[in-house]
């Protein structure tokens, strides 16, 4: 596994000031993006548009933070997805939220509520990362990134409730 | 997370040479603009009769080919064997365009399967051809002014060009002569020209609107990088529908049916004309067939107001992508001949909250930048473009569905590759279906592509490993490749013109996927919960057939039915139902369940390792 941080030349860190990381994908692409190597050898072009594309994904990965814990984590060997199953009390927690966004699906307030208190959950959830990740609490780390992830799920879930919503009561007013 | 990176570049480029000049063009739907730069300046190229800009028209003139201002007149006339707005049809395949109103502007030749092709003095011809003659009409009018040779072109597409479009515009340059250096996006050269013209620094949004299509794109502009963060668009909206809407109001009024291609032609060009006064005047009138058919400013405004709406939601989709409020923009650049329409200036103004920039000739805008990156590719320079792909990429999985590979709005050159594997003893072959589009079924996406991968040694069931590869270049054009990882079994793919996404259909999916969004997540959860369901059921017979002497009388028989409710309901439709009835499954083997469990925790009281997760 390439690290994202060595590609761009950064610190491996969870807390990452977005301005730095802007910095770096920029600098990085102007050296190796193929505009940069029109006319120079076959083998040289193809060098640096495949390094380019590394420097796209680093950027991608590193710019969102559940992809960016995501990413230490692999770092350390460790791989965990969308289909990676939580721990129980995690679960239960999850099956919460989703039933409290089902019972208020026609309740826009309760619903804009709920999304509030999804965001603060995953300002608390990022922060209880970068702890972990500071004091290299791995299992912590990887419970709060599990976490971080179905929070973030839920949290569109709500958008997507209150999205509908909204188209019906456009509709209803049209 | 397994990446892998090939790179398939056709022929070496050449060295630049010093005296031969790297022009820009904008081979646009109605018009075409040709450019050059010196030093960081860029300016049009005018012909001998001091005009700049061109009209994308080709006349087969008997033996010999006339393009643009003659052309146009000869249309203008009645002449048969003219062709106009090609680029509409570059990348079609003739079944794509069956069921689309572009054919009544043309004679197609319905001979031919695949790519379509337009019949022209005896002649069967492809977009990709016609389009060339315009190409090399502007790389002699730039020869001659410059007074040196030109072989070598910054061209710009339609940010919402597919993959097939954009390779029929390389295919065209390459018959014109012309070494395509990159291909740009419109919106990103017209943020060009303007952001190095007006040392631009913050989030804008151009807003493109040609002939024939409509682009929308939100950049950044910083430490001189030119960042698409998101783009939008709509490949069958722009001045062309206008007119023919026009045309169509005509032949309303006079009670007439669509005529024939060249006096169909003829009218739009009447309705065009009339268009072009209303930008100034509060009346006009569309003079054909020796009639003259009043059209008023308000009158025209009602025609073109649900145009001007779609272009309005795609602004929404490109904000929302890129996470910024309308409001937020440090400007809004108008590029593009149709919005020079006040109705157009007033409502993009509305939609942003801010007076748009006109400062620069729109017509112009999106050459001056394509000249602009030329001069950069060929002599270097500090700037840089970064832009994105428009449509999302992905594979056909079980059940229909589509695995998105590479998202809409990525940063491109891009590659990703992910790892497949059999799903049945001794498979030996594997089929792979590349879609594009933002629907979650396949049916629903436009299929780019399909191949099979062979050769897979036979082996039991998830033991093969086939990685895909998919790379978009920095052209904004896809190739994908497909390896068997045990064998090194290769294969890949040129993504085929007749299979390329139809202007039409991009626009259909879009519009459908924003729609239709709300549909999809209900159906994908119906496919799940059915998934679901089907293996709770496995579960239970596998825990029956091996723990079956813990049931109790009439257990079994309890267990049985409910599973058959469950069977009745993964039939239907009813996603609420299936999960009810599994629900109700948990209450019918709960004390069973825990039975096994208890049987299962004196059994392996043994040992068991402490998993670092729990």
């Amino acid at each position: 596994m390439q690290s994202y941080y060595e590609i761009l030349g950064l610190p491996v860190s969870f807390a990452l000031n977005l301005k730095a990381l802007e910095k770096a994908y920029f600098d990085a692409q102007r050296q190796w993006h193929p505009d940069r190597f029109i006319g120079k050898s076959e083998a040289d072009r193809a060098e640096a548009a495949s390094r380019s594309m590394l420097i796209n994904d680093a950027y991608e990965a590193l710019k969102h933070p559940l992809q960016r814990a995501r990413h230490l984590l692999e770092l350390q060997g460790i791989f965990i997805d969308d289909e990676t199953n939580p721990p129980p009390a995690l679960l239960m927690e999850v099956m919460e939220v989703r039933e409290r966004l089902h019972d208020s699906a026609e309740d826009g307030r309760s619903l804009m509520a709920e999304a509030e208190s999804l965001k603060k959950a995953m300002a608390i959830c990022t922060q209880a990362i970068d702890d972990a990740f500071t004091t290299r609490d791995i299992p912590a780390m990887q419970e709060e990134v599990l976490r971080l992830g179905y929070l973030g799920k839920s949290l569109e879930e709500a958008h997507m409730l209150i999205y509908r919503l909204k188209a019906a009561h456009a509709k209803e007013h049209h | 997370m397994i990446k892998l990176i090939q790179i398939y570049e056709p022929g070496q480029t050449p060295l630049p040479h010093a005296d031969s000049a790297a022009i820009g063009i904008d081979l646009g739907t109605t018009h075409s603009v040709v450019a050059i730069a010196t030093d960081g300046e860029a300016e049009a190229i005018h012909d001998a009769h001091g005009r700049a800009i061109i009209p994308s028209v080709v006349h087969y003139d008997g033996s010999h080919v006339v393009v643009g201002h003659e052309a146009r007149r000869a249309q203008a006339e009645g002449e048969a064997d003219v062709i106009a707005s090609i680029k509409r049809l570059m990348g079609k395949s003739a079944a794509d365009l069956q069921d689309s109103g572009e054919a009544a502007a043309y004679t197609l030749d319905a001979q031919t399967s695949g790519l379509v092709r337009v019949k022209a003095a005896g002649r069967s011809l492809t977009p990709v051809e016609i389009s060339s003659e315009v190409l090399k009409h502007l790389r002699h009018m730039a020869e001659e002014a410059l007074g040196r040779d030109v072989s070598k072109a910054v061209i710009t597409v339609p940010a919402y060009f597919d993959d097939a479009a954009r390779a029929a515009t390389k295919d065209a340059a390459k018959l014109a002569g012309l070494e395509v250096l990159r291909l740009i996006n419109e919106p990103t050269a017209a943020a060009l020209a303007y952001g190095l013209d007006a040392n631009a620094q913050g989030i804008f949004a151009i807003y493109d609107f040609g002939g024939g299509t409509f682009d929308i794109s939100v950049l950044r502009l910083e430490q001189g990088v030119f960042q698409v963060l998101s783009t939008a668009g709509d490949t069958e909206l722009g001045g062309d529908d206008m007119d023919r809407a026009i045309a169509a109001y005509v032949l309303q009024k006079r009670g007439l049916n669509v005529p024939e291609p060249a006096l169909y032609a003829q009218l739009l060009s009447a309705a065009r004309a009339a268009k072009e006064e209303l930008t100034t005047s509060p009346q006009a009138g569309v003079l054909w067939e020796g009639e003259r058919t009043p059209l008023s400013r308000p009158e025209f405004e009602a025609m073109v107001e649900t145009l001007i709406e779609r272009t309005l939601d795609c602004c929404t989709d490109a904000l929302r992508e890129a996470g910024i409020e309308p409001t937020a923009m440090d400007g809004v650049v108008l590029v593009g001949g149709s919005t020079r329409i006040p109705q157009v200036k007033v409502k993009v103004g509305e939609f942003f909250g801010r007076t748009p920039h006109d400062k620069l000739d729109p017509d112009l805008v999106v050459a001056l930048g394509a000249a602009l990156q030329a001069e950069a590719l060929t002599r270097g320079s500090d700037n840089l473009l970064l832009d994105v792909t428009p449509l999302s990429l992905g594979l056909e999985t079980m059940g229909g569905i589509v695995e998105k590979i590479i998202h809409r709005n990525s940063p491109i050159p891009s590659a990703v590759a992910q790892e497949f594997t059999t799903y049945q003893d001794g498979q030996t072959a594997l089929k792979v279906h590349v879609v594009q589009g933002e629907r979650e079924k396949v049916e629903d996406c436009r299929s780019l592509a399909q191949f099979v991968l062979r050769g897979i040694p036979p082996m039991a069931a998830g033991l093969a490993r086939i990685r895909i590869t998919f790379t978009i270049d920095a052209d904004g054009l896809l190739s994908v490749a497909a390896e068997e990882l045990t064998t090194g079994a290769k294969q890949q793919v040129d993504v085929q013109p007749s299979y390329g996404l139809a202007f039409e259909e991009i626009e259909r999916m879009l519009r459908d996927s924003m729609e239709n969004a709300r549909a999809d997540i209900l159906e994908r959860l119906l496919i799940e919960a059915r998934v679901e369901a089907k293996r709770t059921l496995q579960d239970v017979a596998n825990a029956m057939a091996r723990d079956g002497a813990l049931l109790r009388p009439g257990e079994r028989e309890m267990i049985e039915a409910q599973c058959l409710r469950i069977s009745t309901a993964i039939a239907s439709t009813d996603r609420d139902k299936i999960d009810h009835e599994v629900k109700q499954l948990d209450h019918v083997v709960g004390s069973f369940a825990q039975r096994r469990m208890d049987a299962a925790i004196a059994g392996a009281l043994v040992s068991k390792p402490v998993d670092a997760i729990e």
